[in-house]
């Protein structure tokens, strides 16, 4: 296993909003799912994934909700909120702009 | 500081909940959980697996601390954080602190002492039944020039009236002094009659026992009497066997059977403030119309109004059944009025102008808080701009400081709880007895309390909002750039100067008012009555109609007295007379004169006195001669009129031997003048003069007339021995008698004034009050324009000004606010003084020369409060002020 890449501050709030944009999910399945598609790329600590599930929740972007696990057990879920809708669409958009523009730097400069 | 943040915390579990950290832990386990599971079906064991998953996961508590802090961004915990933040920037600056708190605390404290006086008197519904029902029955008379808009009724009238069907229920009551005895010391209490209906008809039960039975009040034996809960706390001991007890009422014996409720205070009207401590059954005769002695209340029937029931007890006594009485005869006009009204009416002006008045001073109080916190907002730009720098939003820095204001006003308003209760307690000792009606229902309870609160929260919306929202409007760099000027925005010194011209306004009007009120009193004190009160000294008595029925009985007695008064050490010029001036009673009528009528507008008071009357009050003789010895039953009748009386009846003419007659139905009754005395007030200072007709008292023949006495004598010694031989002189003549009070006839003088004198001083103390906070304003606003103004004065100063030049120069500012203000304050006061016109006496609501002092008076105080601070301008060193920066 690789050292996992640090995320860049702010990064991490686009990221959990993206991951949770298709379906409900808990921290666990956040963190999992946030591996699994970055291709063990992207590890994050609980340390940040849970404080920023909590201000995100706080900040009205995801609404959470107890609900039954594939194994039976209480958790706690995420969805997405429809202002979490449009601050993904703007954070995404803004993201994309930026990579483009850096990787442009990198390649023709 | 350390209990503040105790509290906060408590605050903080108390809303954040503990449920929050409940579900965080089974959230942060549950990862947990699934992670030890994904390590087991890797391959390791259990042991194992949880360790694993325990170091990767890191510090349970750290993780949860930051998703507490996380979370912790909310209104609340900016609450908390500002309150904790205000406390101690409030700690910092203790002066500032104690000023603001104390000035808020005082503003809020005489406001809400108000508060409770206005809704005890008049914003509380009456403790009845339905009290809006309710309503007093007047008889409205006009006989010649007599006029009486709040007269009582005859029996009869009542009786008439009771068929009325715009009232589902009338009862009437009688008022009177009486002499309790048969159980502890004897007592003078306050005593009514009342029909057995009238319990019910207000809808009061009494707290122990029973009330009247209806049949009570007809047959005249049923002797039985409620009393009051304070005569039965103070001199039955609260004694819950107090029923059939009996008692003595004036010597005559009745059953107490019940003990009203605490505070019920029934009847009570503008002409009977006292509350009554007994009660007992009123026997009314049908047949009897000679005199109306009767106040009737009512309970309007549903649907009626009272203009509607005035009309229909009219025709009721209009009607051939009625129409013969006595009441109908002389106006037979009815007037129905609320019984609120008829309770609080006179009052409700005077009350609504005092709570305007408190109000001034709430606002100058405001005023002068907001211009601290302003002053001091400007001392603090540079660290808003800081917060502001690091981030802080508007909205959180206006938040902020409302927050310090709102710490202000809680303190301001819990001290203010002490001072309003103690203001309560002063008013009520201050008030004129029997001049304030509804005294017991004044609290500062639940209600007032709440009044209070919103009243803190209210004052710190007021004052904090200015200062916020000016404050919050900071330019992050421009503070923070090292020696910037440190001057105050523009607009926060304009706003400054506004709050202060406001506040000399509104102080001008006080003082107008408190100046208006003074003149009048001082005039009012200083009207010559007529006659010398000083060192006379009186007793009152009420003869009772039981004990003494003729006029033979009335005048011995009166006789024993003076004779036994004659004989006092000390004492000169015992007399007697039925209507003592400034006394209980006074009655007033029409008279004929022989040859010619007498003026139809002239009301005369008719006393019947004692040979040296005059002499014991010190009137002129102008003509003929006082009444003498020889002028006894049976010698022919004479007359003494006052000066009025001859000017007005024989203009020009020597009125000596005229003749004119009180009762032209009597043949015998026709007097002779013998003399004319100098014109009295014998009731109202405020007044002209009364015309009068005396006559000596061994002449009077009607024993209604003699019901009353007073006895005086002027004391040349002692007046304690004279009051001690007048009180044994009445005593001895006879024991029985009910008790009445000895005493100075000037103290009786000085009580017919105690309303005005009492409004005045109020007023005064406002007033004083709101100019020592105005004056505190100004000299705060110069004392921060100096401060402000260092490095300016101190280069004037290194450059040659002289300090005379620097203290006009500061004080130049605070001359045209000090003018402004003075102008804006007359013109408010012209228009509202005329709100004062009917508590004047004498003096103009307008009064120029009041105006011209109080205008010049403020401009004074304010001048002098500016110019302490400003002398402090010279006092500045230029090298210090020039390194000041």
């Amino acid at each position: 296993m690789s050292k996992p890449t640090d995320l860049v501050q702010g990064t991490l709030d686009l990221l959990i909003l993206r991951i949770v944009a298709n379906q409900p999910l808990h921290g666990w399945a956040i963190s999992q799912r946030l591996r699994l598609v970055s291709n063990d790329v992207l590890h994050v600590q609980q340390g940040s994934l849970y404080p920023a599930l909590h201000r995100l929740e706080q900040q009205g972007l995801v609404n959470a909700e107890w609900g039954e696990s594939e194994n039976k057990r209480k958790a706690k879920y995420y969805a997405l909120t429809r202002a979490g809708r449009r601050r993904l669409e703007e954070e995404a958009a803004s993201w994309a702009r930026l990579s483009a523009a850096i990787s442009r730097v990198i390649e023709t400069a | 500081m350390r209990r503040a943040r105790t509290l906060g915390l408590r605050l903080r579990s108390l809303f954040r909940s503990i449920r929050v950290d409940h579900e965080l832990d089974a959230e942060l386990r549950f990862h947990l959980d699934q992670q030890i599971e994904r390590n087991i079906a890797a391959g390791m064991t259990p042991a194992n697996a949880r360790a694993a998953a325990l170091r990767e996961f890191g510090g349970v508590d750290q993780i949860k601390e930051a998703c507490r802090d996380e979370r912790r961004v909310t209104i609340l915990d900016h609450l908390v954080r500002d309150l904790r933040y205000a406390l101690r920037v409030l700690r910092r600056e203790p002066g500032f602190s104690v000023v603001a708190i104390a000035t808020i605390a005082l503003g809020i404290g005489v406001t809400t002492a108000m508060f409770a006086i206005v809704r005890g008197v008049l914003l509380k519904p009456l403790p009845y039944r339905d009290p809006d029902r309710l309503a007093m029955v007047y008889s409205v008379i006009t006989q010649g020039p007599f006029r009486c808009r709040d007269c009582s009724v005859s029996d009869a009238a009542y009786f008439e009236l009771k068929r009325s069907r715009t009232f589902s229920e009338l009862a009437a009551f009688g008022t009177q002094i009486s002499t309790l005895t048969g159980a502890g010391d004897p007592l003078r209490v306050h005593h009514s009659a009342v029909t057995a209906n009238m319990l019910p008809l207000l809808g009061v039960r009494p707290a122990i026992g029973q009330g009247f039975a209806p049949g009570d009040d007809t047959t005249g034996r049923s002797h039985v009497a409620l009393v009051s809960d304070r005569l039965w706390r103070s001199h039955f001991g609260a004694e819950p066997a107090i029923l059939g007890q009996p008692i003595r009422l004036n010597g005559e014996a009745y059953t107490v059977v019940g003990v009203m409720p605490a505070g019920f205070s029934f009847p009570n009207e503008r002409r009977i403030l006292m509350a009554p401590d007994v009660w007992t059954p009123l026997v009314l005769d049908p047949a009897y119309d000679a005199n109306a002695m009767r106040r009737v209340v009512g309970r309007l029937a549903p649907g009626a109004t009272a203009a509607a029931a005035a009309g229909e007890l009219e025709s009721l006594l209009e009607s051939p059944i009625g129409g013969h009485l006595r009441d109908r005869a002389i106006g037979g006009k009815m007037r129905v009025e609320g019984l609120k009204t008829a309770l609080v009416g006179d009052v409700e002006r005077l009350l609504w102008i005092l709570a305007g008045a408190v109000g001034c001073i709430l606002l100058v109080a405001c005023a002068n808080v907001a211009n601290l916190l302003l002053a001091r907002g400007a001392g603090r730009r540079r660290e808003l701009a800081l917060r502001a720098a690091l981030g802080a939003s508007r909205l959180r820095l206006v938040q902020q400081m409302l927050t310090e204001t709102l710490v202000l006003a809680i303190a301001g308003g819990v001290a203010a709880l002490f001072i309003a209760r103690w203001n309560v307690a002063l008013a009520l000792a201050l008030v004129p007895e029997n001049k304030l009606p509804r005294t017991p229902e004044i609290a500062l309870d639940a209600t007032g309390f709440a009044f209070t609160a919103l009243l803190c929260l209210a004052t710190a919306l007021v004052i904090g909002a200015i200062p916020a929202i000016t404050g919050a409007h900071v330019d992050v760099n421009e503070p923070l750039q090292e020696g910037s000027d440190r001057s105050t925005a523009p607009g926060v010194a304009r706003v400054r100067s506004v709050l202060v011209v406001a506040e000399i306004a509104v102080v001008l009007v006080l003082l107008t008012a408190a100046g208006l009120l003074v003149k009048s009193f001082w005039r009012l004190h200083r009207v010559d009555p007529g006659f010398n009160a000083d060192g006379v000294v009186t007793i009152q008595i009420e003869l009772p109609e039981r004990v003494y029925r003729t006029i033979e009985q009335r005048k011995a007695l009166g006789d024993q007295v003076l004779r036994r008064l004659r004989a006092v050490p000390g004492g000169e010029h015992a007399s007697v007379i039925n209507l003592l001036p400034f006394g209980d009673m006074g009655w007033a009528g029409d008279f004929e004169i022989e040859g010619g009528a007498a003026p139809r507008d002239l009301i005369v008071g008719k006393p019947a006195i004692s040979d040296d009357y005059f002499r014991a009050l010190g009137i002129r003789l102008l003509r003929g001669r006082y009444f003498e010895r020889r002028d006894g039953d049976g010698a022919p009748r004479v007359a003494i009129v006052s000066d009025i009386v001859a000017r007005r009846c024989w203009p020009g003419a020597d009125p000596i031997g005229r003749r004119l007659t009180m009762d032209s139905s009597h043949p015998d009754s026709w007097l002779t003048v013998v003399g004319v005395v100098a014109d009295v007030r014998p009731s109202n200072l405020g007044k002209p003069p009364q015309p009068m007709i005396y006559v000596p008292i061994q002449q009077e023949w009607r024993p209604f007339f003699l019901a009353n006495m007073a006895f005086l004598v002027r004391a040349v010694g002692s007046r304690d021995l004279v009051a001690d031989g007048l009180r044994r002189a009445v005593h001895e003549a006879d024991g029985d008698l009910p008790l009445s009070n000895v005493a100075m006839l000037a103290q009786l003088l000085a009580q017919s004034v105690s309303e005005p004198r009492f409004r005045a001083s109020l007023f005064v103390t406002f007033a004083c009050l709101a100019l020592a906070l105005a004056c505190v304003g100004i000299a705060g606003l110069v004392a921060y324009d100096v401060t402000r103004r260092t490095r300016e004065i101190g280069i004037r100063l290194a450059l040659g000004a002289r300090p005379r030049d620097v203290v006009g120069m500061v004080m130049k500012r605070s001359a045209g606010l000090i003018a402004t203000g003075v102008a804006i304050g007359l013109a408010m006061a012209f228009a509202l003084s005329r709100l004062l016109a009917d508590f004047l006496f004498d003096v103009k609501p307008d009064d120029p020369a009041t105006f011209a002092m109080v205008a010049l008076s403020i401009a004074a105080a304010a001048a002098v409060a500016a110019f302490v601070p400003a002398r402090r301008a010279t006092r500045i060193q230029p090298v210090i002020a020039l390194r000041y920066e």
